[in-house]
């Protein structure tokens, strides 16, 4: 049990004064775990640390019973895809998976064979002979996750991977991801949150790196049934409504607004309605105290 | 403001915190930055003033064909390229042509010239141990040997009666070009030769002009400004202005940065205009610092209060404005630090061409005017005109080359551009080039 | 895993990074070296005049090949992606200092035969000047380097202090980089020594600001 997970047992971690993750305690299996989290919320700094780039202060990390401060045998079982992928800018897209290889420890076949698995798995193929700086953003996202797998690693963590995608990259992306999670832990961390809905079972919310949720994605909807309301207002009213709800979503028709908030309690004159991983997100955010009215923008 | 953090983006780096302790060290480790034991003299009759070089016909004339013979019979030619010592020696060939150049001047064959080649010694009166001392300066002296055989042959080589000064000068000329230039019989170095005491109404008159034009003050941050430039101004401000670009690329500000309102112009201005206060307000700091020192050596004299300001403005700004110019356009233009080596270089070949105009060089392309000296104010008089188109060429290149840079960032801000990829190009032609004409 | 116990592969580590990391740095000292005899004499100079070039000169590409070992990684995400691999940065660097002090030698070794070949008085006090020479100013820089990861300030630093010696280093004492062209030069011991040294402290600084952070 304790060979096929991730144990985090009361990690601490601050710069200087800042305290970056305060008090974590986290058990991830195998298959797609999502971390989420506004921008700042610690999650970088957490995926950081599992892939050995950052030293915690306190507590104990486990990965696949490794104790995290075995860095080479760590570095050898997880893949890292930070949030922008770069690599030396003369290289192509062959000659970067190569050289990668060689620093993941691969001999020659190993690393050619993979270099060409990997590549025809994530589609680029065709590309090899590209310099890697003449990709496009989906493209080099797709190399980053082939590099991260080159050791096949039992864990691969992948940093906000579909940040800056278009909508066609974004899907492909979270299918490979899915299709890569079948046989280890795949860590995925984003601000949005439409990713975690269509790929994960398991999330975690971390907020001012402070743990506020970790459990299953439909519990977590779950918890927010029952607390989701949609209704018309009147513009004039807004204002109003905004200091007193937690409002998600706002639709503008005509002179009317619709919208959709969260409340503990009925709110008058509006509709009951099915939640989603968004309202239940922030309707832990709004429970933990956060400032949430900016994030409910006008859409 | 923009201005201002830019200005703040610069005083508060590492680079700039380098520079700052160069720009002390190096006058400090000169000595110009305390002059108060450096009072110009007003001269008295009765006094040595010192010698001056002069184009003296009479004294130029053996001289020269002195140290030539000496270096024709040992076949060992000095000359300062670039102001670094070039020993020469020439191939049986050249050596024959510089036989004939002497013979044109003192009459003997060519075979017979050729006869004393190597004798060190033997011949000519060279490196007899009577003959031949070194000076502590490095220069020779030669004392004629005594005895009538030696006697007879020092005689030998001796300027023919009939060569005039043009004819000779023509000859030296010949001479310098067969040892590849950049000897002391070159044209413009033949006074060298033409070592004469001053006298004492022309030290009085050398003391009037620097009482006149320099008001005492303009003396002394002209020296300044001479060892500023060649140690620091010509230099270090490239180091500032590529960090300040660097920084971006590192930050990866590029895309945000790229995006903004304000103009490609404004913003390439206003960071050059950062770079320059923040090299120019210590540097003035500093002239004045040095320049109040003597503010107390010349009661009732005329001082030139303004002296620091003019010098660091009108002699080092324009060295400041190309030397953070070439960083930022080579920056911008290739995204790496190779502007550091193009300022380097550059650097490096001038002061050492300078060496031989440290009395006053105010050669057009000079990067680092020289006036090694608080006397020689007529130099400067004489010189002026050159100074000034020198230093307007400087600062209007640097000018250019700025607006150059705004052209780059403004294609690499849509997209058109990009530095590395640009400069990878290039070097690949380039290899390609050479695999081309290697084949 | 297969690869458990795999060994550190030097060759194709060196290859990549002379290719993508080296050439360029390695093409500039080679244009350095071109110059020089264009600049200087290098024919039938003795043995305190072949000093010059080499000290005042090639010992510039000191600077040129040993300053940006660490400045491929300069780009933060690049430094991400391979500090995250399973062959730390450590040995990655000792590669690349070893090619680069190989060119040193070679470059320096090489063009000092092209000197002796025309005729001058070099010897391999020389070129051991030179080689030290080049080890200081390209330590300096290195340190600089791992120091404050700023790159224009990487060159600054060697720059300086080569421009301190210009300006006359009288005072340096067995630091003074143009000790051989003013006729002595038996102290050379110190400035390849503390330049090894500087290396050697700038790849433990990067190593430990990786480990600690």
């Amino acid at each position: 049990m304790n060979q096929t997970s991730i144990v985090m047992e009361h990690v601490e971690k601050s710069y200087g004064r800042k305290q970056a993750l305060q008090d974590i305690s986290l058990t991830i299996e195998q298959g797609m775990f999502g971390l989420l989290g506004r921008n700042g919320a610690g999650k970088t700094t957490l995926m950081k640390m599992l892939a050995t780039l950052l030293r915690k202060n306190a507590g104990q990390i486990r990965v696949c019973g490794v104790p995290i401060e075995d860095t080479k045998e760590i570095r050898r079982i997880t893949g890292y895809l930070p949030q922008e992928f770069s690599m030396y800018p003369s290289m192509r897209v062959g000659e970067a998976m190569q050289y990668l290889g060689v620093l993941s420890g691969l001999n020659g076949k190993e690393r050619a064979e993979r270099t060409r698995r990997l590549l025809a798995k994530v589609n680029l193929t065709e590309q090899q002979h590209k310099k890697v700086r003449a990709l496009s953003g989906g493209m080099k996202r797709r190399l980053g996750i082939a590099q991260a797998l080159l050791g096949d690693p039992k864990v691969l963590i992948v940093d906000e991977p579909t940040a800056g995608l278009d909508p066609e990259e974004r899907i492909r992306f979270r299918n490979l991801l899915c299709e890569v999670a079948q046989e280890r832990i795949v860590l995925l961390s984003t601000h949005i949150v439409g990713d975690i809905e269509a790929t994960c079972e398991n999330v975690a919310i971390l907020n001012e790196g402070r743990l506020l949720y970790n459990g299953t994605v439909s519990a977590l909807t779950g918890e927010a049934s029952g607390k989701v309301f949609t209704r018309a207002v009147d513009k004039r009213e807004l204002p109003r409504l905004k200091k007193e709800l937690c409002i998600t979503s706002m639709h503008t028709q005509g002179g009317k607004t619709q919208i959709r908030c969260l409340s503990e309690v009925p709110v008058s004159g509006a509709q009951l309605c099915e939640p989603t991983i968004e309202d239940a997100y922030m309707l832990r955010l709004y429970r933990s105290g956060a400032q949430v009215d900016g994030l409910g923008g006008e859409q | 403001m923009l201005f201002f953090r830019e200005l703040k983006k610069v005083v508060f780096s590492v680079a700039f915190a380098i520079f700052a302790v160069a720009l002390v060290a190096m006058p400090v480790s000169q000595d110009v930055l305390d002059f108060s034991d450096r009072k110009i003299e007003q001269p008295q009759p009765g006094q040595d003033y010192g010698v001056q070089n002069k184009e003296a016909p009479e004294v130029i004339m053996p001289a020269a064909l002195d140290t030539l013979a000496r270096a024709f019979c040992q076949n060992s030619y000095v000359t300062y390229p670039i102001g670094f010592y070039k020993n020469v020696k020439l191939d049986s060939a050249k050596q024959r042509e510089m036989a004939d150049i002497l013979s044109a001047l003192t009459g003997l064959s060519a075979e017979e010239l050729l006869a004393l080649n190597g004798q060190d010694g033997q011949g000519y009166a060279i490196g007899t141990d009577d003959g031949l001392s070194v000076q502590q300066d490095g220069g020779f002296s030669v004392t004629m040997p005594s005895d009538a055989q030696a006697g007879a042959q020092a005689g030998r080589i001796s300027l023919k009666e009939s060569v005039d000064y043009a004819f000779f000068k023509d000859c030296m000329e010949r001479a310098d070009r067969l040892v590849g230039g950049g000897s002391d019989y070159a044209p413009e170095k033949l006074a060298r030769f033409g070592v004469v005491p001053l006298t004492y109404e022309e030290a009085a008159a050398q003391y009037e002009r620097t009482k006149q034009t320099d008001h005492f003050t303009g003396a002394y941050a002209r020296l300044f400004s001479d060892y500023l430039l060649v140690g620091v101004l010509s230099v270090l401000p490239v180091f500032l202005s590529v960090a300040l670009c660097l920084r971006d690329k590192r930050a990866r500000m590029n895309g945000l940065l790229y995006t903004r309102r304000a103009s490609s112009a404004r913003l390439i201005f206003t960071r050059y205009a950062a770079v320059l206060t923040a090299v120019m307000l210590p540097t003035i700091l500093l002239f004045y610092l040095s320049n109040l020192s003597v503010w107390g050596l010349y009661p009732g004299e005329a001082l030139d209060y303004l002296a620091p300001l003019k010098y660091a403005l009108g002699w080092g700004l324009p060295s400041v404005m190309i030397s953070s110019a070439v960083g930022m356009f080579f920056t911008e233009l290739t995204d790496t630090p190779i502007a550091v080596a193009i300022q380097g270089l550059w650097w490096f070949v001038d002061i050492n061409l300078g060496l031989t105009e440290m009395q006053g060089g105010y050669s057009l392309f000079r990067l680092s005017p020289r006036h090694n000296s608080l006397r020689h104010t007529q130099n400067f008089i004489d010189g002026f005109g050159s100074l000034a188109a020198n230093r307007i060429l400087f600062a209007a290149l640097a000018l250019l080359l700025v607006a150059a840079t705004v052209l780059v960032y403004e294609q690499k801000r849509r997209g058109r551009l990009d530095g590395y990829g640009k400069c990878k190009r290039f070097f690949a032609g380039l290899a390609h080039r050479k695999e081309q004409s290697a084949a | 895993m297969e690869n458990a116990n795999a060994s550190l592969q030097v060759w194709p580590i060196a290859k990549s990074n002379l290719r993508h990391n080296f050439a360029p740095h390695f093409l500039l000292a080679l244009v350095l070296l071109l110059l020089t005899p264009v600049l200087f004499g290098v024919a039938n100079l003795d043995r305190t005049a072949s000093a010059v070039p080499l000290e005042v000169f090639v010992s510039l590409t000191g600077i040129i090949l040993l300053t940006p070992v660490f400045q491929p990684e300069q780009n933060p995400e690049i430094e991400e992606v391979v500090q995250a691999q399973f062959v730390s940065s450590v040995p990655v660097y000792l590669i690349r200092i070893a090619c680069s002090l190989a060119a040193l030698t070679l470059l320096i070794g090489g063009f000092a035969a092209f000197m002796r070949s025309s005729g001058c008085a070099v010897d391999m006090g020389l070129v051991w000047g030179t080689v030290s020479n080049a080890v200081f100013l390209g330590g300096l820089g290195m340190a600089a380097a791992a120091a404050t990861c700023n790159t224009a300030v990487s060159y600054m630093v060697p720059m300086v202090y080569y421009a301190l010696n210009f300006a006359g280093g009288g005072k340096l004492g067995v630091f003074y980089l143009f000790s051989m062209m003013s006729g002595s030069g038996s102290a050379k011991g110190w400035l390849f020594g503390v330049g090894a040294a500087l290396i050697a402290v700038s790849v433990l600084v990067k190593w430990l600001a990786r480990k600690y952070r």
